[in-house]
């Protein structure tokens, strides 16, 4: 079969499955967080931590609540990391050094996964299975619940209750993220994953050099990497690594890991709102960017006009050749339109405009259908400027799922599509005037200019994927990316929360004459052109200093 | 750096972002409360849709009162 052949069948299976897990999926996740039922084991959670489960908590203690359980994350994972000597399973590791453990609770706990350090040579298995992987599914289930608590913000009416945070993330984590990673592990493991607690065994190469080959729980780790849009390696070089990506078949899995809980989402939406076709008309405007940047990425991957690529017949430069360029360009394109940030081939080592796309991808603020749960919020964000938008210049009503938008609903969000841009460009902007800093980037001219660009894109977004090039475990990087990837995370999830309190507190207006219909093509359109304009206005000055110079040299 | 270094950036992160909720307290909870005025007195509110008439019979509120967004402490089963 040829390789075009073997990408379009991937590409379609994918597809198939995606739309075959949307209704059952998301009316499940629905299910999920609508039930008055609690599950016995949830009970004796709820009793140990204190919690009154049938109480639902006004908006700003759900949000206090989310940023308590997340600072606490944070404080106990970088003491997990600095005192790993101490503890079982170290495989000899030293204590993880103070700025990097920093960055690496950071990362965790936002579900960017940005990873500073080689996970082999620095990670022992107790730190990768109760403190990295717990994070996998903590931070994966936060996501969530803010989606919920938004939507619940669009069904209920004259209250600000939003649900119960502790409730939301103990069933996000137990009914949904649990169940289906355990599956998929075993999944991995049959088609080829590792998972042992293996220290590692010195094997001597055919060259006659010798290697130390670490083994570990890299399965169990993959499925919920990739579930809950995580994306941190067991290995450095994370899903290009056999062991946790072995063939077709996995990457396939992994592939569709990532996306489906995003995809199936929507459904959630439109069934909670009561009205499925808002669901259809936000899935239609994630899978079309998602269909578009597979198909640009895959393009200036398949031909690329490098002596090198030209001689190959594609860009093979960075690539699994056992998974070849369709495998990759898709993996590529979802990886970075989620918050995943797991990689399967050499970021760096794309065409100047696939690199372009991919980084563009992460700039659209992840929506299509990005990360668990923060995709989802992000999009309706962004339907809420486009309603506003579409009355302002139409004289419609703004009124979004009898909802009317007024000047709060409005202010948050605009500070919730400023807060990201703002920390990708300072943070670069800073990154290249430090002089000290300079030393990092590893190459010359727009490439390290990308390079930066990439990664203050990749932390603030809360993807975690880089672009390499960059010497980024220093105390100045270390520290600056964790910042920002704490305040890119939380800060939106504050305005997202608020508006959830302040849409809760309307009464629902009945639909109009005047009402913008939000479920037809016309919006679907509009909402594409308000994606596309908010970030080509935004990082397009920057794009075109990095990727699009280089492109065009 | 020091191990209290980064407990302190890392608290001082999250006192910011404290800060930033208190603000966006503030905002919407102005506008909810002149959405409340503006809601004609003697209305009955339920706090959620399906929880049925949080006024009446062993509600501990009485028919007529204006049951709102400020006027509900934390704890209120709205499920």
């Amino acid at each position: 079969m040829s390789s075009t052949a073997a990408g379009w069948l991937q590409a379609g299976l994918l597809v198939l499955a995606l739309a075959l897990a949307y209704r059952p999926l998301g009316d499940y996740m629905a299910q999920i967080f609508t039930t008055g039922r609690h599950w016995r084991v949830e009970q004796g959670i709820y009793r140990l931590i204190g919690v009154d489960a049938d109480a639902d908590q006004r908006w700003p203690t759900y949000l206090r609540s989310l940023l308590a359980f997340s600072v606490v994350s944070v404080l106990f994972l970088y003491g997990f990391q600095r005192l790993q000597a101490h503890l079982l399973l170290s495989l000899g590791f030293p204590g993880v050094k103070a700025d990097q453990a920093f960055n690496t609770a950071a990362s965790f706990v936002t579900n960017t996964n940005w990873q500073s350090y080689s996970g082999e040579s620095t990670m022992g298995h107790l730190v990768q299975m109760a403190g990295l992987a717990v994070q996998n599914f903590g931070s994966a289930a936060v996501g969530i619940v803010v989606v919920i608590a938004l939507i619940r913000g669009f069904t209920r009416s004259r209250t600000d209750r939003v649900g119960n945070f502790w409730v939301d993330l103990v069933r996000a984590v137990f009914r949904l993220l649990v169940p289906i990673a355990a599956v998929f592990a075993v999944v991995l493991i049959a088609g080829g994953a590792v998972d042992n607690f293996s220290a590692g065994h010195a094997v001597t190469t055919l060259a006659g050099g010798h290697q130390a080959i670490t083994g570990g729980p890299v399965a169990s780790q993959e499925a919920i990497k990739e579930l809950g849009t995580n994306g941190g390696g067991f290995y450095n070089a994370n899903s290009a690594h056999p062991f946790e990506n072995p063939n077709p078949f996995t990457n396939l899995v992994e592939i569709f890991l990532l996306l489906v809980i995003s995809f199936a989402l929507p459904r959630t939406f439109g069934r909670m709102v009561g009205d499925a076709r808002q669901g259809y008309a936000v899935v239609a405007v994630m899978a079309i960017l998602w269909v578009a940047s597979v198909a640009g990425i895959s393009f200036f991957e398949s031909g690329h006009h490098s002596a090198a690529a030209l001689a190959a017949g594609s860009a093979y430069e960075g690539k699994e050749v056992r998974l070849g360029i369709p495998a990759s360009t898709l993996f590529t394109a979802s990886t970075t339109l989620t918050s995943t940030g797991a990689i399967n081939n050499a970021h760096d080592s794309l065409s100047p405009f696939g690199g372009g796309i991919a980084m563009l991808n992460m700039m659209l603020g992840e929506i299509a259908p990005g990360g668990t749960g923060s995709g989802l919020y992000g999009i309706l964000i962004l339907a809420v400027i486009t309603v506003f938008v579409a009355g302002l210049m139409v004289g419609r009503t703004p009124e979004y799922l009898s909802k009317k938008l007024r000047a709060p609903e409005i202010k948050l969000a605009s500070l919730y599509i400023l807060t990201t841009p703002a920390l990708v460009l300072i943070g670069t902007g800073l990154a290249i005037a430090l002089p000290g800093e300079q030393a990092a980037i590893a190459n010359p001219g727009p490439h390290g200019l990308s390079e930066v660009l990439y990664a203050f894109t990749s932390a603030s977004n809360n993807n975690g994927s880089a672009f390499a090039g960059l010497s980024v475990n220093t105390v100045w990087y270390n520290s600056a990316l964790g910042v920002v990837m704490l305040l890119s995370r939380f800060v939106p999830m504050i305005f997202v929360l608020g508006l959830a309190g302040s849409l809760a507190s309307q009464r629902a207006v009945p639909a109009s004459a005047g009402t913008l219909p939000t479920h037809r093509p016309l919006f679907i359109g509009m909402l594409l052109g308000v994606v596309l304009i908010v970030v080509a206005l935004t990082y397009f000055p920057a794009q075109a200093l990095g990727p699009i110079a280089e492109g065009l040299h | 750096m020091s191990d209290v270094a980064f407990i302190a950036l890392t608290i001082a992160v999250f006192a910011v972002m404290a800060l930033v909720v208190r603000g966006v307290e503030h905002m919407v909870g102005q506008m909810a409360s002149s959405r409340l005025a503006d809601s004609s007195s003697g209305e009955q509110h339920s706090a959620h849709p399906g929880a049925g008439s949080s006024t009446g019979p062993g509600s501990g509120v009485a028919g007529g009162d204006v049951v709102g967004v400020a006027a509900l402490p934390d704890g209120q089963v709205v499920r």
